[in-house]
């Protein structure tokens, strides 16, 4: 399979959030702000980049039997280290990430892919399949992230700085859209705004997806 | 899943298994080592940063001993104190700083609280926390929120408007405006104790 119809897979035919529906949890845990949601991206691709290269290079190594627990295993030191690693050279980084770094362990997008790609490929298409799986989801998230910060606190980009100090011409309170931010719909950055949030996308998608069958 | 395919004998699987953990054993701990001293350092700065900010006038910070009422309370509601620490300017003690981790959302909040000597709340910061983003995680990253606390009596008497006090509660988000009142007000309660 080619780089571009890798890539078309993992972001649309076959996008882990809309498609596949799976990593819905954190998908609906870390989009309450668009930044929020590009960091869990960046996290999420670089452990599945390094995941799938790892268990695609031991793949033949790996008894089926075990395979889950080996997977979990190199997962779950990936996620560890990267976490240890950003605590102590991007404090800052880590503290807007909290929570969310750790629990990468039990995204199911990574062991997914791990189970259904890089066990079954060769170490090059299993990293490019990462990367491609990687940014279906953090488009997800943006996607999500955008409209929910939009609708629910009325600014777009809120906390960037924080995450990545050298973007600091944007204001940390983020940009304020005008008649939104003053009297914003909170309950759109709740939980139960996720859901809905997640709802009107898949919606839309369906929308879409059948009106091309149908042509 | 053929398990002749790759030889699956037991002990196959047991020193596979075992061989892989070990491996991730040893990068765990080696990645422990390189960032352990890291973290803690990052930690200690953050702690200074936040005090300094708090209490501008201060040249400098001596560690206080308190006592395990305060370090480590029976009254599980009561949130423990993990340090305290004067703040001396020429000689003297003008305020005190308290590192205090009441319960928020999402587990401990680390807070440090500065009380004066003259009995108000000097101001207080959230250095760790970890609060739902958007929403408690606020108290941490809203600066205009916490500064309500600055010059409020250091009784111990605080409490968020839905509780019939005078602290307006994070939208969303009374838990962990609860939690950094509780450790605004612990605090203030240990540092009246010191006399």
């Amino acid at each position: 399979m080619k780089f571009s119809e890798q890539l078309k897979a993992g972001v649309i035919l076959d996008n882990p959030i809309f498609m596949q529906t799976i990593g819905l949890c954190p998908a609906l845990a870390t989009t309450t702000s668009l930044s929020n949601a590009i960091g869990m991206g960046v996290a999420a691709t670089v452990v599945l980049i390094c995941s799938n290269v790892v268990i695609s290079a031991l793949r033949k190594f790996i008894p089926d039997k075990i395979r889950i627990a080996c997977f979990i295993t190199i997962i779950a030191t990936f996620v560890t280290m990267i976490d240890l690693a950003l605590q102590a050279f991007v404090p800052s980084l880590a503290a807007s990430l909290g929570l969310f770094l750790p629990l990468i362990v039990v995204n199911c997008i990574i062991l997914g892919r791990a189970e259904a790609y890089a066990s079954k490929n060769k170490v090059l298409p299993s990293a490019l399949d990462g990367v491609c799986m990687g940014l279906g989801f953090g488009f997800a998230l943006v996607l999500m992230g955008f409209f929910r910060e939009l609708l629910g606190a009325g600014t777009v980009l809120s906390g960037l700085s924080t995450l990545l100090p050298f973007l600091s011409f944007i204001p940390a309170e983020g940009f304020a859209i005008p008649g939104l931010s003053a009297n914003p719909a909170v309950m759109m950055i709740l939980p139960a705004g996720g859901f809905l949030m997640m709802g009107f996308i898949f919606a839309v998608i369906q929308k879409v997806m059948a009106g091309k069958e149908d042509k | 899943m053929d398990s002749s395919k790759k030889g699956g004998g037991i002990l196959m699987l047991v020193v596979v298994l075992g061989l892989i953990t070990f491996v991730c054993a040893l990068l765990l701990g080696f990645t422990n080592g390189v960032t352990k001293d890291k973290i803690e350092q990052n930690g200690i700065e953050t702690r200074n940063e936040a005090m300094s900010a708090i209490i501008a006038d201060a040249e400098s910070f001596t560690d206080v001993e308190v006592g395990e009422e305060w370090t480590a309370p029976a009254d599980k509601n009561q949130p423990a104190i993990s340090g305290v620490y004067a703040a001396e300017a020429g000689g003297e003690t003008i305020a005190y700083c308290v590192e205090v981790k009441p319960k928020g959302f999402g587990g401990e909040l680390t807070l440090i609280v500065g009380v004066n000597t003259d009995g108000t709340i000097a101001g207080a910061q959230v250095t760790a926390h970890g609060e739902t983003p958007g929403l408690g995680a606020k108290a941490q990253s809203d600066k205009n929120w916490i500064t309500q606390f600055a010059g409020q009596p250091a009784d111990g008497s605080l409490a968020v408007s839905k509780d019939g006090g005078t602290i307006n509660a994070i939208t969303g988000s009374t838990i962990t405006s609860r939690a950094v009142t509780l450790g605004v007000n612990t605090a203030a309660n240990c540092v009246a104790s010191l006399g």
